[in-house]
């Protein structure tokens, strides 16, 4: 058995390596468990039972995995261009301002108008917020990242001022007002019908980056920004598209968290809204994981959703800390990078003349 | 008014042994984004150490050793595996942040009693002048000795290196390893000494300051020291505005804001085109880039 | 880090510290080595004795540049043996071969433009001390200068000095950690006419001083009838001659290269000269570090014209071609085409107007590796209205047109569909003209369209170059090549430091006249 450098990455290639990450995982995982004092097979039984169980966890599986496939899209698309979003989380809580605040100010408005608008001005919100990275990158090639995680902690100062103590206060000191039940989002059974908007962008991603003369240069951008230039392509209009996009994205993924799901319909306590805030990370790993495949993420999304409500069942039911939960995704996470070793090369068995492997 | 100052300046501490192991590794070519989990790494595993065993210098050095474990893990996966080092450094801060907060969370609260960092006169940790010593041993390192060249030689190109008789990988290893012992000192700095406690996320983004803190020292141990300062001091205005602008009335979460945004404006200012130039030559020409022999 | 090397017995004997004049110091017996499609090397016999100057010659791909770095401790031979005065040896990397006293000068140079001409000659130095003693350094690397006739600004940027300068770095590196053998890959390949002069009588001091010199050569083989004693011919993997210099002339050395007389074969057309298609005005422009690189250029070329700009790499004509192009920002002076005023056009504007650039760099600028075929040629297509309708990339359109540059340009390729990198540098090229030329472009701007390529290669690219001549295209032709530049242009413009030296018609040109135009002398 031998390493070779690898020629050609296929679809095929890569869907096996982010299963064998995703069993490496698992098998890590495992120890963890059993230090923890629990058998491993009864937890990832409890993992999949509970979150694909419609009586207990797979409402929130599915909702939850929308909200993580927004994520992933919001991700992807900017890196398909060259550029690493990870300021999901701060478009997210922007997309949150601009929802709310037409929630609070137009609550007169009916169902059908007040909905859509608060759709759009979260998108807005969420893409300008975005367009700040695409712009200072595009423009002067500020590094994205740390950019992006200044913004990120920013954004939730700014949630933070308004409802704790803020205008926005409701009835306990740290929460905000509740939103008008008009601007709840129509449900069909447990999962809100934005569940529909998300899979509606996954599809047109696809199609955006594959078909149309945007996505083209997005991909070349994103493959060799030399040739982008060459070839008379602006690398500052692209990044700003991108961003924007992604970030748009993102502020959709805020109502239909907050107004979509049943326990929610308000922004909760700090310590809560950055938990939701930091769920928007698993959308990297997502990204990754699906290889930045608009339509791969759907069952992606939904799969790493599924970890995430059955590794609280672990905290719920087996009694295991707080924590354990984002310790899988990092685990996950880290396999998967490790992983990434096999997109340069692969295994091959060689047999040579008159000798046996 | 001393106070203040005292904790500004163990602020910059924290800062600046984050950032000069950053700095490290950056020069040898080699990019971790994942600063932040590093601390967090350093600040639960001394303070969970410390807590057991009472001992703090014993928190100290665990806290030192799983800085550098993480440093080989991300040097594990960026130099011999050569994935992508952003990929990298962001799994490892996202499993910092989840394993952290479940090991730590049971321990959540101020270091038991008879347990607690020696401060000089109540104010300042000894901490801050080894800091700044560590500023002048990494200067002389990079500037002065035949290392500290090949180092250098191996972040620019490591292939000129390798032509010239270096052993790259092994330098880079040196350079990631020493940078993670750095960044977890600086987490158990946070949490013995600068917090004295326990609480979920401690690190709140100033391990992603730090890192910015590197690129904006255009990788020069005394403008990273000036850096720091500035920073410590930006950011303990940030948590205690009162004391030194007792009555403007301003909401508390602005002041938060402010360090995140003053990083901003100087990474934008650094980018503009009068100090593009400047600072694109100063960056180690090949930070990022895996390197495959051929 | 340098490591302890562990000298076995054997290696350390073998140093070739002391080796006489005269003595064989290096033998290479049966050297094989195997890429994956190509034999590199295919069981080559090479012999070098002290101060002796042993050139090897051979077209690009003969394979000098695997068997320097086999030698070099770079690569290891599949099969076949080293031996140093005698002993054999086996080099795991550079390491070895530095410690025996072999040295390399690299073409594309070794060394970090960030760092000081004496860090850059002192790194990894085994006795160069924990503590940089620079002062020392200086002194000693100064002392070695002086003897061979090199002047060099020890303490400069390596990116601030010229590549003649560099690649006096790059040898006296090379002599202070002692080496005896020195292997020089393409040393005059960007030198000018003084330079290379000044290189020539180094060597010959170097090898009086019982050195042995290996100067691989491809082109400039007057270089090698000059200075070295002996030569040795590879093609295709073989060495297919070994002889001594007195015995060798150009063309029976040329014609062992290539199997063939090398003669340069192109049917020149002339054409009557239309009107003025493009008019520069006193260009310039700022190389990468921010260094004046342009410094206030003028021309004009006319349809049916080729503009032939003769130069040597890094005397401005790679920062003209872009600034012509839009990829260079203008620091002064005014661009029009057509009568318009471009100087501040988007380079997508340029492309519009019927501009269009081959640039030097296939694979970085020139393509997409990762994309395929189809993907590549819409690189010049995708913004038409005919490509790209409704935001919508007609796939089909361009996938005719990708057949159409297939079959006319003669790119090979198992499919439209197999990605950019599986492609050879001259199908690049190929695909790069067919794309660029389907356009119909009214100028053409060719920065160095034929580097790299193989005498077949060569003739294509300059055959359809008088193709377009002939349909009254407007050509400007950049190329360090003289006889190409002299067969191809209607007019020639050396450039030298960012200013063209003279403008001459290319009836009255003489190959050395323009040759020496190119290092800065001016003739009247």
């Amino acid at each position: 058995m031998k390493l070779e450098k690898r020629l050609v990455l296929t679809g095929r290639d890569a869907l096996k390596i982010s299963i064998f990450s995703i069993i490496a995982t698992l098998v890590v995982f495992s120890i963890l468990l059993i230090w923890a004092g629990v058998n491993p097979i009864e937890a990832y039984r409890e993992i999949f039972s509970y979150a694909y169980d419609p009586r207990f966890g797979l409402g929130l599986t599915i909702r939850r995995g929308m909200f993580l496939l927004f994520a992933t899209l919001a991700f992807i698309l900017p890196l398909r261009a060259g550029i690493w979003n990870v300021g999901v989380e701060g478009q997210f809580y922007l997309g949150t301002v601009g929802a709310f605040w037409v929630g609070y100010t137009l609550s007169d408005l009916p169902s059908e108008t007040l909905i859509p608008l608060m759709l759009i001005v979260g998108a807005l919100c969420g893409a300008g917020f975005g367009a700040i990275t695409g712009y200072l990158k595009g423009k002067l090639n500020v590094d994205e990242i740390v950019l992006a995680i200044m913004l990120n902690n920013i954004a939730y100062w700014l949630i933070h001022f308004l409802i704790v103590g803020g205008p926005w206060m409701g009835a306990a000191e740290s929460v905000s007002r509740p939103l008008p039940v008009s601007a709840w989002a129509p449900m069909i059974g447990e999962v809100p019908s934005t569940t529909l908007i998300a899979l509606a962008i996954s599809v047109f991603l696809y199609f955006l980056l594959t078909k149309f003369t945007v996505g083209y240069q997005i991909r070349t951008l994103g493959s060799s920004s030399a040739a982008a230039r060459y070839a008379g392509m602006s690398p500052l209009k692209i990044s700003l598209f991108v961003m924007a996009v992604g970030g748009a994205i993102a502020g959709l993924a805020a109502y239909h968290l907050w107004a979509g799901d049943p326990g929610f319909h308000m922004i909760p306590k700090p310590q809560t809204y950055k938990q939701q805030g930091d769920l928007t990370y698993y959308g990297i790993v997502c990204g990754l994981l699906c290889v930045l495949n608009p339509l791969a993420a759907i069952p992606t999304a939904t799969f790493i959703s599924g970890m995430t409500v059955g590794s609280t069942a672990l905290i719920r039911r087996l009694g295991l800390g707080f924590g354990i939960d984002f310790t899988l995704l990092g685990i996950l996470f880290l396999s998967l990078a490790a992983f990434q070793f096999f997109y340069q090369y692969r295994i091959v068995r060689r047999k040579k003349e008159g000798e046996v492997i | 008014m001393w106070p203040f100052v005292g904790k500004s300046l163990e602020m910059a501490t924290l800062f600046m042994f984050a950032a000069l192991g950053e700095l490290l590794n950056q020069r040898s070519g080699v990019l971790n984004v994942g600063l932040e989990g590093l601390m967090l790494f350093g600040a639960a595993s001394s303070f969970i150490t410390a807590t057991l065993t009472g001992n703090i210098l014993l928190g100290f050095l665990v806290g030192m050793s799983v800085g550098g474990a993480v440093g080989f893990l991300h040097g594990y996966l960026s130099i011999t595996l050569r994935v992508n080092q952003v990929v990298s450094g962001m799994a490892i801060w996202i499993l910092a942040f989840g394993l952290t907060t479940y090991l730590a969370n049971p321990f959540t609260g101020p270091l038991p009693r008879g347990v607690s960092s020696w401060r000089i006169g109540d104010l300042l940790s000894p901490l801050f002048f080894v800091g700044v010593g560590l500023v002048f041993v990494i200067w002389f390192i990079l500037s002065k000795t035949h290392l500290g060249l090949r180092i250098r030689a191996v972040g620019e190109d490591p292939s000129v290196a390798e032509a010239s008789g270096i052993n790259v990988v092994r330098t880079r290893y040196l350079c990631v390893i020493v940078g993670g012992v750095l960044g977890g000192l600086s987490g158990a700095f946070l949490s013995l000494t600068y917090l004295g406690s326990w609480s979920h996320n401690p690190v709140a983004g100033r391990g992603w300051v730090s890192l910015a803190l590197v690129f904006l020292s255009m990788w020069r141990p005394w403008l990273l020291f000036a850096g720091a300062l500035v920073f410590g001091t930006i950011w303990q205005f940030a948590l205690s505005p009162e004391i030194i602008l007792p009555a403007l009335g301003l909401p508390l979460q602005f002041y938060r804001m402010i360090p995140f945004a003053v990083t901003i404006v100087i990474l934008v200012v650094i980018s503009t085109e009068r100090f593009r130039k400047r600072w694109g030559l100063a960056k180690p020409a090949a930070l990022g880039l895996p390197y495959a022999k051929e | 880090m340098s490591r302890k090397l562990q000298l076995k017995g054997s290696l350390a004997e073998s140093a070739l510290e002391g080796a006489k004049r005269g003595e064989t110091i290096l033998e290479m017996k049966g050297i094989t080595k195997r890429f994956p499609g190509v034999v590199a090397n295919d069981h080559i016999d090479f012999d070098i004795k002290g101060g002796e100057i042993h050139a090897l010659v051979g077209e690009n791909g003969a394979g000098k540049t695997t068997l320097m770095n086999i030698l070099y401790g770079l690569l290891r031979p599949d099969e076949g043996e080293i031996y140093i005065r005698g002993k054999k040896v086996d080099f795991r990397s550079p390491l070895d071969s530095i410690e025996v006293g072999i040295g390399m000068v690299h073409q594309h140079r070794k060394l970090i433009p960030a760092h000081s001409a004496l860090e850059n000659i002192i790194l990894g130095h085994p006795e160069a001390g924990k503590i940089l003693n620079l002062r020392r350094a200086e002194a000693e690397v100064k002392k070695l200068c002086e003897k061979y006739g090199f002047k060099l600004d020890l303490n400069a940027k390596v990116w601030q000095l010229s590549a003649g300068e560099k690649q006096m770095v790059e040898i006296v590196k090379a002599l202070y950690r002692g080496a005896k053998l020195l292997i020089l890959d393409e040393p005059t390949s960007v030198l000018t006419p003084i330079e290379t002069e000044k290189l020539m009588r180094a060597l010959k001091a170097m090898a009086e001083d019982e050195l042995a010199i290996i100067p691989f050569i491809t082109h400039k083989l007057p270089i090698v009838l000059e200075v070295s004693d002996r030569v040795t011919v590879l093609r295709r993997g073989k060495v297919v001659a070994c002889l001594s210099t007195k015995d060798a002339t150009m063309p029976s050395l040329a014609r062992s290269m290539v199997g063939r007389d090398v003669a340069f074969k192109v049917e020149r057309v002339e054409v009557q000269k239309g009107g003025q298609i493009l008019e520069v005005e006193d260009l310039s422009a700022l190389s990468d570090k921010g260094v004046p690189a342009l410094r206030g250029v003028s021309f004009s070329v006319r349809q049916g014209e080729i503009f032939g700009i003769a130069g040597i790499a890094g005397n401005g004509q790679h920062e003209l071609a872009e600034v012509l192009m839009g990829l260079r920002k203008v620091e002064r002076g005014k661009l029009i085409f057509e009568g318009k005023d471009i100087t501040n056009s988007s380079i997508l504007e340029r492309w519009r107007m019927g501009i269009a650039y081959i640039p030097p760099e296939r694979v970085e600028v020139g393509t997409v590796g990762d994309f395929s075929l189809v993907d590549n040629l819409a690189l010049n297509y995708y913004f038409e209205p005919e490509f790209s309708r409704r935001g919508i990339l007609d796939y089909r359109k361009i996938r005719e047109r990708v057949e159409d540059a297939v079959s006319e340009f003669g790119v090979v390729c198992s499919s439209t569909d197999c990605e950019a990198k599986t492609l050879s540098g001259g199908n690049l090229q190929r695909l790069i003209l067919a794309r660029a030329i389907l356009r119909r472009p009214r100028l053409l701007i060719a920065n160095l369209p034929t580097h790299g390529l193989d005498v077949g290669g060569i003739e294509f690219v300059c055959n359809k170059l008088m193709e377009l001549k002939k349909a009254m295209m407007g050509i400007v032709f950049i190329s360090e090549d003289l006889d190409e530049i002299v067969a191809m242009s209607d007019r020639i413009a050396p450039v030298y430091e960012g200013k063209f030296v003279d403008i001459i018609p290319a009836e009255n040109a003489k190959k050395e006249d323009i040759g020496a135009m190119m290092a800065g002398l001016r003739l009247k």
